[in-house]
């Protein structure tokens, strides 16, 4: 397991769990949950970044090559939850996974929702009445059908709402390729060691 | 943001830098902020995989130095509050014999999401956990 660091931080999520925390200690239900004051609105999306088809070299080899526990019940899936003001005004949140786009109409306090990830790009946007895009998720790892990492890494890519509506995700390599390349001076190797037989 | 503590989760009990740290932060909140509280959580999956077995009596020290600490958590039965990663593989009489050993002065709220039955909260996992543990927790919930 790798732990939250600089690529995988979790900081994305402290908006909407200082937002939950404050309506939970005043009594309040989700939809009593606000956006700090001085911004439009609070959320995130995480996704982990691999596909439950995914399938990664020398499984079982060590602890951190065996699938965690618990990998059988994730889904694939593109997570979002966003906290809107008291009038949202039509405003609309829309999640695009590897091009695909789906569309929720925003309501008061928590809206939260979940879609089938696709590999490739995710992002997450808030539109106003108009379809103007007001604040977006972007930037964050891409899904791959593959295993870049080179184990079963189930971490999220957790990716904040911000203003900075330019940002475009980045697709890291999707193989991986140094084990795979072992693998296969292995597979080799136990090939020439067949020969003597 | 709104937090009222945190878990320490803890893999090797005997790296020296674990009890410097938990000399800071349990004198920090105590002197700073008397309402944080914060608990161990016995990280039983990374010391399995570092010592190669799951071995709770490495915790025993650390948690006798704390847990009566006045930052540290106490549960709704006025005991020590305590959680894990992992059930380290150890059976609910481990456990329970683990508990013993601090004469059931605890408040177990273990992550047991390794265990069989646990993600489908089966009637027969509650049967085999449930006089074991006072809670229960779990450390993945965004999958």
């Amino acid at each position: 397991m790798k732990y939250a660091n600089s690529h995988w931080s979790h900081a994305g999520w402290q908006p909407l769990i200082t937002s939950f925390i404050g309506a939970l200690k005043a009594g309040l239900p989700a939809s009593g949950m606000i956006p700090p004051i001085g911004k439009i609105a609070v959320g995130a999306m995480w996704y982990k970044t691999i596909l439950s088809t995914s399938v990664c070299p020398n499984e079982g080899s060590s602890n951190y090559t065996k699938k965690p526990d618990g990998w059988e019940t994730a889904t694939d899936s593109l997570n979002w939850a966003v906290v809107l003001p008291n009038d949202p005004q039509g405003m609309q949140i829309r999640t695009i996974t590897n091009g695909r786009m789906d569309y929720f109409q925003g309501k008061q306090g928590l809206n939260y929702g979940t879609v089938s990830v696709e590999a490739g790009d995710q992002r997450l946007e808030l539109l106003d009445w108009a379809g103007n895009v007001l604040l977006v998720a972007s930037g964050g790892r891409c899904v791959s059908s593959s295993c870049p990492d080179c184990i079963y890494n189930m971490n999220y890519q957790v990716v904040e709402l911000k203003k900075d509506t330019g940002v475009v995700g980045t697709c890291p390599y999707q193989a991986c390729k140094r084990q795979v390349f072992a693998h296969y001076m292995v597979s080799l190797l136990l090939d020439l060691s067949n020969l003597d037989h | 943001m709104g937090f009222d503590g945190f878990a320490l989760n803890i893999g090797d009990p005997a790296q020296y830098y674990v009890r410097n740290t938990f000399n800071y932060m349990f004198d920090y909140a105590r002197d700073n902020f008397p309402g944080f509280k914060l608990f161990i959580s016995l990280d039983l999956w990374a010391e399995g995989a570092s010592y190669g077995h799951t071995d709770l009596a490495a915790y025993h020290d650390i948690l006798q130095d704390f847990k009566g600490h006045p930052a540290y958590l106490q549960g709704p039965n006025g005991h020590s509050f305590v959680s894990s990663f992992s059930s380290g593989g150890l059976n609910n009489t481990d456990w329970e014999d683990w508990k013993s050993s601090w004469a059931n002065q605890l408040y177990l709220v273990p992550d047991l999401d390794d265990t069989k039955g646990y993600n489908t909260s089966d009637p027969g996992w509650w049967h085999y956990w449930g006089d074991v543990i006072d809670g229960a927790m779990s450390w993945e919930t965004a999958w």
